[in-house]
């Protein structure tokens, strides 16, 4: 029980990671129907291009308060400006061309190749070693009785306010609506005079963003980045977006943070539970079998409407 | 569940392509079968050979369920591993048990099959889509097991000394063997494939896979047709598992990671999906391809992904598509540009 408080922060965090990647599903599904495999590609990318940038300009460990937080800010401005134009560089590349195309196999299997893409090409770029970015709010404090490093501190607030802006900015501006009105029927937004391309490049950029920016994050709260990093917490990223209710925003966040919640539980506990039968190593099987639950008993997720089949 | 009329002959005779089909394919199984002993090839050669045979099966079976029902399986592999691993534990000294193959295949074709209905059934009645990232988490889980359940499975460093195939009495000895092992499954599942694709069943899978909506309106129960395609080809997936693992006396997680899936998906893509020539085309190709990328296994999965986007933009039906006919069109196309040239 002494281990609860940290477990639930530990989930809180991983579950912000994964809440902003079921934002960049949930949005690319919301406008598309499609599953951009590539964001398990995008997430690395991200975190990728901000660790070169850092290393670039000389960066190392900043001594300083103020300095480690104008460097992670700095990494997650790169990471997410690389991931956006990277993810509109896909959708150009790959699925573009496959708008039109009757069969949903066509832009399933072009995702997944383009991921391989992206993975594979990061590893013969950068190698399988693994890279780091300069280590930084390391410091534990103690709040309320809760032990937390500097970093969890920062994920939560960060990856909460990331979406409280994304939120604001699809339901309060006029290009949020424009996306509003795009996602709810493509052709009509086009006849009402919307620029459904642009709209769908916006959507890619912001999507990516945000992969990017979770990589970052989930490099920062674990110290190193790798470049099948991105593969685990994509899947896991996808099942919360479906048990949030893909196509939606509040659901994309309450997924991730529910999803991470959970994980950090069963890998906690369940060790103990089973008398060590089951090792932490199991959480993931844990998570699938949440997307299966899910799938089976309530398919339009936590707070989705029914999705038509076709 | 009543099963659908899988077993009922069906009621069109053989088309005249699939017919033509049948007798290129029995010639091409032939010439197979007197590779080894036409002392063209060496060791090498008929290692790679196996390979293409091995990987022309997987293929098809993936062909059932992607080509024919239009469904995307992304854990293909993991029915594989599955049966693999069934007579790795069930065949090796791992648990001391030595249970015969022949015993073992349908075992292991069975416990692939439910492992597919179990986790197939609550996502086929969604979305297409759904069914992707589910068999990819699937495939996922089955790595992780492997990986993690040493009790079971070794972990990491995986199974070694798996019981050779004993055959009628006669213990399969050396690559040939399996060869001819493999040749069959892979002749079964030509044959399989052929019939079942020309059937009334796999005129219902076509149906679905063109316009799902459809095919429901015309009265197909569309679920019950996916959950077919879906479990046979987990137990055919299954089936080639043991074989395999006995012609290496080895299995690791390794050799179950979603790479090897997403390759034999390329396969069928590439070849032609839903094409029988498509996915052996396709399992030759990619068989042959990598050699030469061997030592670069990043590079090979760049050249794989980008194949995947540009075979969907430029050629979605792939090189053989079902109903082409290669030789015919070539000649045809040659004709017509002589008679071009003629009059110039």
């Amino acid at each position: 029980v002494e281990q609860l408080p940290g477990a639930l922060i530990n989930g809180l965090t991983l579950g912000s990671v994964y809440a902003l990647i079921a934002l960049s599903y949930t949005m690319v599904y919301g406008v598309l129907r499609l599953i951009n495999f590539a964001f398990a590609g995008l997430f690395t990318v991200g975190a990728y291009g901000a660790i070169y940038f850092v290393g670039a300009l000389g960066l190392g460990t900043p001594a300083t308060l103020p300095a480690a937080l104008l460097l992670v800010g700095l990494g997650l401005g790169v990471a997410m400006l690389v991931a956006g134009v990277v993810g509109v560089a896909v959708e150009r590349v790959a699925y573009f061309p496959l708008r039109r195309s009757k069969s949903i196999l066509a832009p399933l299997i072009s995702a997944l190749g383009m991921s391989l893409v992206l993975v594979n090409g990061l590893q013969l770029i950068a190698g399988t070693e693994p890279k780091f970015f300069p280590s930084v709010l390391q410091e534990t404090v103690t709040i309320a009785g809760i032990r937390m490093t500097g970093i969890q501190l920062l994920v939560i607030p960060l990856s909460l306010a990331l979406m409280a802006v994304l939120y604001v900015f699809v339901t309060k501006t006029s290009l949020g609506l424009k996306i509003q009105a795009t996602s709810e029927n493509l052709e009509t937004a086009q006849l009402m005079g919307i620029s459904v391309n642009r709209t769908i490049m916006l959507v890619f950029f912001i999507g990516s963003a945000l992969g990017g920016a979770a990589g970052l994050l989930y490099t920062l709260y674990y110290g190193v980045a790798i470049p099948t990093m991105g593969f685990g917490p994509s899947i896991k990223a996808f099942t919360a977006a479906i048990l949030g209710g893909i196509g939606n925003i509040p659901g994309a966040m309450l997924g991730g943070l529910l999803l991470g919640i959970a994980e950090s539980l069963v890998s906690t506990y369940v060790s103990a539970a089973t008398g060590g039968a089951l090792g932490p190593n199991y959480q993931d099987v844990f998570v699938f079998l949440i997307l299966i639950a899910v799938l089976t008993f309530r398919p339009q997720g936590l707070l989705g409407e029914r999705l038509r089949t076709k | 569940m009543r099963l659908p009329s899988f077993f009922r002959p069906a009621i069109l005779p053989m088309r005249s392509g699939e017919a033509t089909s049948a007798r290129a394919m029995s010639v091409l199984i032939l010439l197979a079968a007197v590779l080894p002993v036409s002392g063209l090839i060496n060791d090498v050669g008929l290692q790679l050979a196996f390979n293409i045979v091995f990987y022309a099966t997987l293929a098809l079976g993936l062909n059932l369920v992607v080509g024919f029902a239009g469904l995307l399986n992304l854990g293909y592999i993991a029915f594989f591993g599955i049966g693999a691993y069934t007579y790795a534990i069930l065949a090796s000294d791992q648990f001391g048990l030595h249970w015969p193959i022949a015993l073992v295949i349908p075992l292991a074709a069975l416990i692939a099959t439910a492992f597919g209905f179990l986790f197939a059934l609550p996502t086929l009645r969604l979305r297409g889509d759904y069914l992707a990232v589910v068999t990819l988490g699937f495939g996922a889980i089955v790595e992780l097991i492997a990986n993690n359940a040493i009790g079971l499975t070794n972990g990491p460093k995986g199974i070694y000394g798996i019981d050779p195939a004993q055959l009628f009495g006669v213990e399969l000895s050396g690559m040939t063997g399996y060869y001819y092992l493999m040749l069959v499954a892979a002749a079964v599942m030509i044959f399989l494939t052929l019939r079942l694709g020309a059937s009334r069943i796999g005129r219902s899978w076509a149906a679905i896979r063109e316009d799902e909506a459809a095919a429901r309106a015309s009265g197909i129960d569309t679920v019950r047709l996916k959950l077919l395609a879906f479990t046979l080809s987990a137990a055919a997936a299954g089936a080639v598992g043991p074989i395999f693992a006995a012609s290496q006396a080895y299995i690791g997680p390794m050799q179950i990671t979603i790479d090897a899936s997403v390759l034999v998906l390329t396969m069928v893509i590439l070849g032609g999906t839903g094409s029988v020539r498509g996915a052996i085309l396709g399992a030759v190709i990619l068989v042959l391809i990598p050699e030469f990328l061997r030592d670069f296994a990043a590079a090979r999965f760049v050249v794989v992904g980008a194949t995947m986007v540009i075979i969907m933009i430029v050629r979605p039906q792939g090189l053989i598509p079902p109903n082409a006919r290669p030789v015919g069109d070539l000649l045809a196309r040659i004709a017509s540009l002589r008679k071009v040239t003629g009059r110039a």
